[in-house]
């Protein structure tokens, strides 16, 4: 058994409760907007491939939103890799470093991404009034900066289950070894927890787009005409059913399935005698929106289907940022007792922190409100 | 040490942090700077109903938020991402020390991000007054980013408090208000102002073809950039004030230091009277090549007060606690008890798998590193070069590297130098290890050392000094002393 003792730094500056109760927070907050661009990318490509009119409409929407959710969602996703670094550093740096080269790529690959998506809203207007040339351009762009987004994910993921792998780390050592440091060539393409993990965010991200799309149409959209707007909220409504129902439910049932059977005995048995409700009821939420939707496809267009299906996603979400950070913390804990690191609590910093998140939802809040304020725009595009 | 350490050749992992730090740099105080100066600005326009000003604006504002938002937001976790990978105890020690400063630096993230989207989507859809008063949110919020993440980077240079001295557990307040806090604050917020000024002339010298507009953009910026330019070199004097002794001596030691620091002084004087001559006095100069000029003017002084920041440190990462090569500053004598290779979990597990034969219950046993073979004591001394030098130190080529800087030295000479280490020099950290290692480290360097360029020929040694026993010193009986000097008056040249 490799020993990944805690190091002889200062102690954890908040209570570990406190440290995994934000983690979870902010992964939470960061799974929405990435669900949207991980599967809402590919899931917009194809709309605007085969949906016709109505597919273009909604891709030419969520194109123009998507640079807004990339930079939520980036942002967002600071808060749960601050927190891993306070309470897991341990595992955490050495993962990285032992696959340095893949884990800095994600910094240009998001780059080129984030820009993509930006080019790809400047030129959205093409998918509804340009040629087809045009279209079929941005749709490949769509499938292009969709597999930068992916490769993302997947080294992220690759990054956070190695954390919790550390009998796989003196493999990566001795394969990238220079004298005893590392190349930072390493890479564990071949354990099959990624690949898991990767079918059930897809699959969750697939039916946060189709709650999105739903919710989108009810609440978002500005209002045009009678006719245009009952043709694309059914359209809306009728196309989030069944991808929801088709593709996002069997993907994340598949994904856990899967992540079951390749996960060590022990940590299955400590899940099952701990918290296994939380997985089944995360699962049962998200089929729950997913069927909700489905069976609604055709019903009249109303924003309390939307308010459902959201609601219910929300809900999968939650829980499965519970469900990740308490199996993240067993996985780690066969080798690292984040439990063993003291506490120095820095309690004046902590209120200050909670102050200023207060402070600055209710900045963010006061903004947002004057929208309502706002003219409405006078562009002809969503 | 605590950690696998990255190697990246030539140009060592640490430099990568360089790099992305100075790009993340040029466009972050931009984040801040163009902020100030496009709330400024704004508001100025709306007051004066000037449609066309805020027309320029608008445009200003797509630019700048495609800039920022997106390359110095992601520039930005890119060095959160390297500090990781090349410096992970020194990351993970100030993540514990700042981590709810770096909390609340996310929440004035956040509002930036929303207020520059709403500040540009909304631009001709918010009552104006509500648009204004958005901008002045994105740069308040802006700023008070800047202003925290310095205190970070100063308490990284000096970890002396204004509250008093951190006692190197947590103490967040202390660490925070450090002693190069205000400076360092001051100076950037001056940077910031000067930088986006560089940017706005450069932006308006490229779009605006109408001369007048142009004129006016320029004017206009010129004040706040004066003003930037004051504050920069206040920071900057008192930067040097609040400097650690160590490292007040670096900056007047280091050859490459002293060049740097004379040449942001003569930029930024340079600049300032480009300001004054230009957009001040004769706004008509600011041609786009004039003005890229003066942006790439404004990035090497950005390049190069960065390296001078950096370079004033060593050997420190953290001052006084952490040092470069990832090595906490207590932990200093119990590596050279126990031995580097032993103490540090990587180095000891590496000679645990490779040489098990110097393993005695599973402890290194010093004493028998050096009946290992040639090769073997090399590949040993390389382990001892990657965890003890490479941090700051390329190999035989590269960064700083160690290959031509112990060029023509001899065993013994080399040898002195590493247990020595930090004697001659003061930007080297002490040696860590022990005799035998050292003599491990020095089989290695002597095989990545290359000759001296210049062949000094009979002059090359010194003679009986450096265990030189071909040269015979003849004796030449004791010195007599001569007596004062008598001044026998002026020469006389013969004619």
């Amino acid at each position: 058994m490799i020993p990944v003792d805690p190091s002889t730094m200062s102690g954890l500056p908040a209570p570990l409760w406190f440290i995994l109760f934000f983690k979870i927070v902010g992964f939470f907050l960061h799974l929405i907007p990435m669900g949207l661009w991980f599967a809402g990318l590919p899931i917009a490509a194809y709309a605007a491939a085969r949906q016709g009119e109505q597919g273009r409409l909604w891709t030419r929407r969520f194109l123009k939103q998507l640079p807004v959710i990339l930079a939520l969602g980036i942002n967002f996703g600071i808060v749960p890799l601050l927190f891993l670094q306070v309470a897991y550093y341990k595992a955490f740096y050495t993962a990285t470093i032992l696959m340095a080269w893949h884990w800095l790529f994600v910094v240009g690959f998001v780059m080129v991404a984030y820009y993509g998506v930006y080019w790809m809203a400047f030129r959205s207007d093409r998918l509804v009034s340009g040629s087809d040339c045009e279209r079929k351009a941005i749709i490949r762009q769509a499938i292009a900066f969709s597999l930068v987004l992916a490769f993302v994910g997947t080294i992220m993921t690759m990054g956070l289950t190695l954390t919790a792998s550390p009998e796989r780390w003196d493999a990566l050592l001795n394969e990238t070894n220079v004298a005893g440091a590392v190349s930072g060539w390493g890479a564990d393409w071949g354990n099959p927890s990624i690949w898991a993990r990767l079918l059930v965010t897809f699959g969750l991200g697939v039916v946060t787009t189709s709650a999105w799309i739903v919710c989108d149409a009810a609440w978002l959209r500005g209002k045009k005409s009678e006719e245009e707007d009952a043709a694309y909220k059914s359209w809306a409504q009728n196309f989030a059913g069944r991808t929801a129902l088709f593709l996002g439910a069997p993907l994340v049932v598949l994904g856990t399935v899967f992540f079951w059977a390749v996960q060590h005995p022990d940590l299955r048995s400590q899940i099952m005698s701990a918290w296994i409700v939380l997985p089944i009821l995360a699962l049962a939420a998200l089929i729950g929106s997913a069927v909700w939707l489905f069976l609604n496809r055709d019903a009249k267009p109303s924003g309390k289907i939307a308010l459902i299906a959201a609601g219910l996603q929300v809900a999968a979400l939650l829980l499965h940022a519970v469900n990740r950070q308490l199996t993240q913390h067993l996985d780690i804990g066969r080798w690292f007792k984040v439990g063993a690191i003291p506490e120095d609590v820095q309690w004046s910093p902590i209120v200050a922190f909670l102050l200023c998140f207060v402070f600055g939802l209710t900045v963010i809040g006061w903004m947002i409100a004057q929208l309502q304020h706002a003219k409405p725009s006078e562009s002809t595009s969503e | 040490m605590h950690y696998p350490w990255w190697n990246v050749p030539h140009l060592t992992s640490p430099m990568l942090i360089a790099i992305i730090a100075v790009i993340h740099i040029l466009v972050s105080h931009y984040a801040v700077g163009g902020g100030i100066l496009l709330a400024r600005e704004t508001a100025a326009a709306r007051r004066r109903n000037d449609e066309v000003y805020l027309k320029y604006l608008r445009s200003h504002t797509k630019f700048f938020v495609l800039l920022t938002v997106v390359f110095g937001a992601v520039t930005g976790v890119g060095i959160w991402w390297t500090i990781g990978l090349a410096s992970p105890l020194a990351t993970g020690s100030l993540i514990r020390t700042f981590v709810f400063g770096w909390g609340i630096e996310w929440v004035f993230f956040i509002i930036e991000l929303v207020s520059a989207f709403i500040f540009l989507y909304y631009w001709d859809r918010l009552p104006p007054k509500k648009h204004v008063m958005i901008g002045w949110i994105y740069a308040a919020a802006a700023w008070i980013s800047l202003v925290l993440i310095t205190a970070i980077t100063g308490f990284m240079l000096n970890t002396h408090g204004l509250l008093g001295e951190w006692d190197g557990t947590g103490g967040f307040w202390r660490a925070l208000l450090n002693l190069q806090f205000i400076p360092q604050t001051i100076y950037r917020t001056g940077a910031a102002l000067v930088l986006s000024a560089l940017y706005f002339y450069a932006h308006a010298s490229f779009t605006v073809k109408d001369i007048a507009l142009r004129d006016k953009v320029q004017a206009r910026i010129a004040k706040p950039a004066m003003f930037g330019a004051g504050l920069l070199v206040i920071g900057a004097v008192l930067w040097y004030f609040t400097l650690p002794a160590a490292a007040a001596q670096r900056l007047e030691a280091a050859a490459a230091l002293n060049i740097f620091a004379g040449l942001s002084i003569a930029v930024t004087g340079v600049l300032f009277a480009l300001i004054l001559l230009g957009p001040v006095r004769s706004p008509g100069w600011l041609s786009p090549g004039f003005t890229m000029s003066m942006l790439l003017m404004g990035v090497c002084l950005f390049g190069t007060t960065e390296f001078i920041r950096e370079g004033v440190r060593k050997p420190f990462i953290v001052h006084n606690e952490i040092l470069g090569n990832q090595i906490h500053v207590n932990e200093i004598g119990p590596a050279r008890e126990a031995g580097y290779l032993e103490y540090g979990e990587w180095t000891n597990r590496y000679v645990q798998q490779k040489y098990p034969e110097v393993c005695v219950d599973g402890k290194i046993d010093e004493s028998l590193l050096l009946t290992l073979d040639e090769p073997q004591r090399i590949d040993l001394g390389q382990t001892l070069f990657m965890y003890h030098c490479n941090d700051c130190h390329a190999a035989a080529h590269g960064y700083s590297a160690v290959g031509p800087i112990l060029a023509g030295r001899s065993r013994e000479r080399i040898l002195d130098d590493v247990i020595h280490l930090n004697e001659a020099n003061g930007s080297m950290p002490p040696w860590c290890g022990t005799p035998e290692e050292a003599e491990l480290l020095t089989d290695y360097l002597l095989t990545i050392q290359g000759p001296h360029a210049w062949d000094f020929g009979e002059w090359e040694t010194v003679p009986g000094a450096d265990g030189n026993e071909d040269v015979v010193v003849e004796d030449e009986g004791p010195i007599v002393e001569e007596g004062p000097v008598v001044d026998e008056g002026p020469v006389v040249l013969p004619e």
